[in-house]
């Protein structure tokens, strides 16, 4: 938790040692993002948060999760990321992919996969296929 | 320590492989050749990505008695769990480089993607052969191809997937999808064949 903070304030140019740091110690890669306050990690393992991604106050990640893929497409653009409202809680397993808006109080049960936008206060459930 | 010394240390890494995977991970750049060589030694010493796959380049390279030397640094800094006698075929990208099984006999074709937390397992027993996987292949997350599955060329596994059987070369296996034994996988579904 305190590594994802230093991490995010430090310079750009440190990127590299904290992406170090955090692939050695917890399995997670955090590229450069906006995260509100409160952000909860239960178990911090594990987790992809992808550059440019909007994570809103009082969120609670578990292991697993996977914030936009941060991976290039074509030069200098990056695969565009999602934004995450308040009091969300994304559950082990779960994917939050592409340019997308999760709103408020959503729930993203265990192994959701979200590609489309969510509004405020539902509940997502893995779809079976 | 004169340069022909240093020579002789560097000679057993397996440069040509090396080259080929620092060219595919930055291959979405499109940097011209020289700026490419000029980035290079910042770039290795900086990227996780590079030095896992370094890693795994020099313990596949090197003497079999170093192999649980550089398992256990791997697995330290990446856990990763890389098996003597893995193929890798050149130009391998990990675009988040932890969590990967890597088992001895399975084949993996020239530029290959593999996301995180991909397993590639070894062949139990004698009736199974190792797993294979063709050239540009794209595996992502959560992926477990097991002993017996043989993925075609440029075909795309989506997360979470099980890989048992064979899938055609061009394909798009969909999150989630289960190929078992004896069995093919769904036509291309929207991918390019």
């Amino acid at each position: 938790m305190l590594t994802i903070r230093l991490a995010l304030h430090s310079p750009g140019r440190l990127l590299f040692l904290w992406r170090t740091w955090t692939i050695a110690k917890f399995r997670m890669e955090i590229f450069p993002c906006e995260i509100g306050p409160g952000l909860h990690l239960p178990n911090p393992i594990n987790i992809i948060i992808a550059r440019g991604a909007k994570i809103g106050s009082d969120v609670t990640i578990y292991d697993g999760a996977n914030i936009g893929f941060p991976r290039m497409e074509r030069p200098g653009e990056w695969l565009s990321s999602p934004e995450i409202g308040d009091r969300v809680l994304i559950e082990p397993g779960c994917f939050v992919v592409g340019r997308i808006r999760v709103g408020s109080d959503v729930r993203l049960k265990l192994g959701a996969f979200v590609d489309r936008d969510v509004p405020n206060g539902s509940v997502v459930e893995a779809s079976p296929d | 320590m004169p340069v022909s010394r240093y020579r002789a240390l560097a000679r057993p890494l397996p440069w040509p492989l090396i080259a080929a995977d620092y060219a595919a991970l930055y291959a979405a750049r499109s940097d011209s050749r020289e700026r490419l060589l000029a980035r290079a030694p910042v770039r290795f010493l900086t990227n996780p990505s590079l030095h896992a796959v370094v890693m795994i380049r020099v313990a596949l390279g090197g003497p079999a008695i170093l192999m649980g030397m550089w398992r256990r640094i791997l697995l330290a800094k990446h856990s990763i769990e890389l098996e003597a006698g893995f193929e890798l075929g050149p130009g391998v990208v990990m675009p988040h480089p932890f969590g990967l099984v890597l088992g001895s006999g399975a084949k993996v074709g020239a530029n290959v993607v593999l996301y995180h937390n991909v397993t590639v397992g070894r062949p139990e027993g004698d009736e199974r052969a190792p797993a294979v996987l063709g050239d540009r292949v794209t595996v992502y997350t959560n992926t477990i191809i097991r002993p017996g599955a043989v993925v075609g060329a440029r075909a795309t596994i989506g997360a979470n997937s099980l890989v048992e059987g064979e899938v055609p070369p061009g394909s798009l296996l969909k999150r989630g999808g289960v190929v078992r034994r004896c069995e093919r996988a769904e036509p291309p579904t929207g991918a390019e064949a």
